[in-house]
């Protein structure tokens, strides 16, 4: 057991790797968090919602080949999902909150950059620019 | 936790000096590579937490989760600051847990995932989720 308190202090490393096979992989991710069961969190989470993992699957396959950096996709105990990029203080969030409706967190406070709002899961002109968005901060 | 709890309080608020442990209790939710709980851990209406000088040690609050679990820790006041109003209420799946609160979030709208943001900012790593994969 590592244990420590400690901040968040990011390691020495390169920024994110980028994934031109990232749809494939995120499907694959997709896949297995199908498989959770109720109380999947050991708080009473709820397995994901079949037709919110659908919605996410269409998403992903809908962005073009250039959005290259994987996303973390990370189960809610709702039952929903999220995909998360992050880069150090840079983080963006696309929360699959119903099968219609993405919730954004786009966010990099050291730029001043605290947005949230919503976008319909089909505008994928809207989840390009944020998305490109994250990517300019992660070329160092 | 329960998913059948009012999301209105029912216990004492929690000493703003306190405190509280949450559970890093799936491999979903760390980002290893940035060292940090994802939002996701704190993006729930209601959420459980222990308080630390009533749970004695983190091993306490690991007693109780999935083996490879971490903990985070973070003050109550600042918490509180932010829109998570933490009272200290029994938890029905581990009755005999007796440092057990529940964390009511707040925010509404979109502050929702912005303050949850905020708390894993406040964090500090206690135990680092050691899952195996």
């Amino acid at each position: 057991m590592n244990q420590s308190a400690t901040n968040h202090a990011r390691p020495p490393g390169a920024g994110p790797q980028l994934h031109p096979d990232f749809a494939d992989s995120v499907c694959a991710k997709l896949d297995e968090l199908a498989k959770l069961q109720e109380n999947w969190d050991s708080y009473g989470g709820h397995a994901l919602d079949a037709n919110i993992l659908a919605a996410a699957r269409n998403f992903i396959k809908s962005l073009p080949d250039s959005i290259a950096i994987r996303p973390r996709v990370v189960p809610m105990s709702a039952g929903n999902l999220q995909f998360e990029w992050h880069h150090g203080s840079r983080i963006l969030e696309f929360e699959v909150e119903t099968p219609h409706i993405i919730h954004y967190l786009r966010w990099d406070p050291p730029g001043g950059i605290e947005v949230e709002d919503t976008f319909e899961i089909t505008d994928i002109d809207k989840a390009v620019e944020l998305i490109q968005w994250f990517m300019s901060g992660t070329s160092t | 936790m329960s998913s059948a709890s009012p999301l209105v309080p029912q216990g004492p608020a929690v000493d703003s000096a306190e405190h509280l442990y949450r559970g890093i209790t799936s491999i979903n939710w760390w980002v290893s590579e940035e060292q940090r709980p994802s939002s996701a851990a704190f993006r729930h209406a209601e959420f459980s937490v222990d308080i630390a000088s009533l749970a004695g040690s983190p091993q306490h609050t690991l007693s109780h989760l999935t083996p490879g679990s971490g903990v985070v820790s973070f003050n109550c006041g600042q918490a509180r600051q932010l829109g998570f109003d933490a009272h200290q209420e029994p938890d029905p799946n581990h009755p005999d847990n007796h440092a057990h609160a529940n964390v009511y979030n707040l925010s509404s709208g979109n502050q929702i995932k912005k303050a949850a943001q905020k708390l894993v900012l406040l964090c500090s790593v206690i135990v680092e989720p050691n899952f195996v994969s």
